[in-house]
């Protein structure tokens, strides 16, 4: 009964026309930053960020959650008809997508790319809706210790899941907590890594790292190479898929649909990890695996899917425990604490019209999107024609406006840039910027609670493998840390990075 | 050309000796009392740790991954050069030169420095995109952008 109480009181909340509208101008937006290679979500989220100071909470996140949401179906289009992911999610997509195209087969490509979208999309919010109040309730339980082991854990996965070097993505994760000391210590007030400036008291700005790493950084990336996009010259009919279609990528949308949303809940999962994870799965269950990429549709089905289950399934972590698991989600919590809100187990509680009013607005999302995607391909497309000459100086444009209108500090402007370069520079030598963003997010939690609970325990250790929760959290981090050392594994894990890194 | 590794751990190296030198200065307290450098020693000790790994792992790679690393960085560094240091600029001249004249300025720079067009092109399209970001961020979301030279010629 409960759960209908606040399902209503959710609707009531995204229903109302301005976050109608908010709700759909995000969704339009994430397509569009979906489709054009060289902008992802997080830079889109951060650039829009200053557009939502003037709403309200519920109209703000209902927007960039849209964002999210939407560039996840947005990145499918570019990988099946130009062969470039619009963002990282949507790799493997091209495999059979674009083979599919090529064929003469790219209507049906999209159409199963939208609907298996949709459908994972709606069966994540269901989960969501269902796993976040017990796991809210239950998190409630949670101490300084838990709250440590939990962050640890968190960082572990994220980790364990780098695409690259586990210890490169370690080196950035101890960068990322180190950055988020900056500032006022936050139990005894004394000043630290500030060099003597006054701008860096409150910390180093979320959203300047954020769009140095990945804004300008990108751009920096590409502006060393020519963008040469070609799209498929054949007319795109019959979007939707046939019968045959359906029956051939039935399991893969609903094996993609479950595994995206328990990978997108873990830390550092997300739609990358996921969509990998279920080409792969398909293409070993498969009685025709030798057709997974010469467009096999269950190729493009699974991935899809999986990437936007991935995509409801991270809000769990956010909502109910405060925990970001990808450098999207740390931006949204970034937005949260903007306008006031701290996300967590108490959030349903105290905002429950923000709590059930986002949630249910993402079903209303799904449904525009269903809508936005089949009809306006076309317009996808030319929009895929803009020459990257002049897309770079206006993603560049908005990344400075961005940045100093959120804090009116052309201080935060070059600590941006800094990041741009630093970011760049990342790329080359192939470290990754996530491990980065979580750290820098979770470190000043993190330190409070190591803090808090050294203090409860008189400065023994053995606080956080004498509590339950804390050791079993603590037990599993050391297994990913230590697992890559044992042979079999290591190898899988070899293999996996050198997937994901033929992008 | 050295291996990138080791350039970056070197790098890592340097800056994790420093994290444990700030992190000492900052006081470490006790273990039933951490105080501010607590964390910020630690994570420098963690870094050195690590990046000695990774420095004594890229001493003992083979040839094939230098060869990798001697093609990713052949790649034409000028624009990124150029475009990092009119960014830093443009921070520079915004409160002295303001909003639209100093972001018109990037523009038409940026225009020019990728695949130019013609220069009345570059100058009407620059100016086009500096008024709709004016319009949009200042007229209509009120972020007060730098005035500058323009606030100046008004008085």
């Amino acid at each position: 009964m409960d759960l209908f109480h606040y399902l209503g009181t959710g609707f009531s909340v995204a229903l109302q026309p301005i976050n109608l509208l908010y709700c759909f101008v995000g969704v339009f937006i994430g397509t569009l930053i979906g489709v054009l290679p060289g902008i992802g979500p997080v830079g889109a989220m951060s650039l829009l960020l200053p557009l939502t100071f003037k709403s309200t909470p519920e109209s703000a996140l209902i927007m960039l959650a849209g964002i999210y949401y939407g560039s996840m179906y947005g990145g499918s289009t570019t990988s099946i008809l130009v062969n470039i992911p619009g963002e990282a999610a949507s790799v493997v997509t091209c495999l059979d997508g674009y083979q599919m195209a090529l064929q003469g087969r790219a209507g049906p490509a999209l159409g199963m790319a939208a609907f298996g979208s949709f459908i994972a999309g709606t069966f994540a919010i269901l989960g969501l809706m269902l796993v976040a109040p017990p796991l809210a309730e239950f998190a409630l339980r949670f101490g300084p210790p838990e709250y440590f082991s939990l962050m640890v854990l968190g960082m572990s996965i994220l980790i364990y899941l780098a695409h690259g070097s586990m210890l490169k993505a370690l080196i950035t994760g101890i960068l990322g907590i180190v950055l988020g000391t900056v500032g006022l210590d936050p139990i005894n007030a004394k000043t630290r890594l500030t060099f003597g400036r006054m701008e860096l008291m409150d910390g180093v700005g979320l959203v300047p790292v954020i769009m140095g790493l990945f804004g300008i950084g990108e751009v920096l990336l590409n502006l060393e190479q020519i963008l040469f996009r070609e799209t498929v010259k054949t007319k795109i009919r019959g979007l939707l898929p046939s019968a045959e279609d359906w029956l051939e990528s039935k399991w893969a949308l609903i094996r993609g649909t479950v595994l995206g949303f328990f990978l997108g809940i873990l830390p550092g999962g997300g739609g990358v990890i996921a969509s990998f994870v279920s080409y792969a799965l398909e293409k070993k269950l498969s009685r025709h695996p030798e057709r997974f990429g010469k467009g096999a549709i269950a190729g493009v089905a699974g991935p899809e899917s999986a990437n936007n289950a991935a995509a409801g399934g991270a809000f769990i972590p956010l909502l109910t425990l405060g925990i970001p698991t990808n450098a999207v989600i740390a931006l949204l919590m970034g937005a949260f604490l903007i306008h006031g809100i701290t996300p967590g187990p108490l959030l349903m509680k105290q905002s429950p019209g923000l709590f059930w009013g986002v949630i249910t607005s993402m079903y209303i999302g799904n449904i525009m999107l269903l809508i936005l995607n089949l009809p306006l391909i076309g317009i996808w497309i030319q929009v895929l024609k803009i020459p990257y000459r002049i897309l770079f100086p206006i993603i560049l444009l908005l990344c400075l406006v961005g940045v100093y209108s959120i804090s009116h500090s052309i201080f935060d402007i070059y600590v941006m840039i800094g990041f741009g370069v630093v970011g760049y520079l990342m790329k080359k030598f192939e470290y990754e910027g996530a491990p980065l963003i979580l750290a820098f997010i979770l470190g000043p939690m993190l330190e409070v609670n190591l803090r808090r609970s050294l203090i409860m325990s008189h400065g023994s250790f053995s606080i956080f493998f004498l509590r339950p929760l804390s050791a079993i959290f603590l037990l599993l981090a050391l297994i990913l840390l230590i697992s890559p050392l044992i042979p079999a594994i290591g190898k899988k894990r070899e293999v996996v990075t050198i997937l994901s890194k033929q992008d | 050309m050295k291996h990138p590794d080791l350039i970056s751990s070197l790098f890592w190296i340097v800056l994790a000796l420093c994290l444990i030198i700030w992190g000492y200065a900052l006081e470490l307290g006790t273990l039933s009392e951490p105080e501010s450098g607590f964390i910020i020693f630690w994570a420098g000790i963690i870094m050195l740790g690590l990046s000695g790994a990774v420095f004594i792992m890229a001493l003992r790679e083979k040839d094939k991954r230098l060869e990798r690393s001697r093609q990713r960085f052949g790649a034409s560094w000028r624009n990124v050069i150029w475009v990092t240091i009119a960014l830093a600029l443009y921070a520079y001249l915004l409160s002295p030169l303001g909003f639209l004249v100093d972001t018109f300025l990037l523009l038409f720079f940026l225009f020019r420095v990728y695949e130019p067009r013609k220069w009345p092109t570059t100058i009407w399209v620059s100016a086009l995109m500096v008024i709709v970001t004016y319009l949009v961020f200042d007229v209509w979301l009120g972020s007060q952008l730098p005035k500058g030279l323009l606030d100046l010629s008004w008085r």
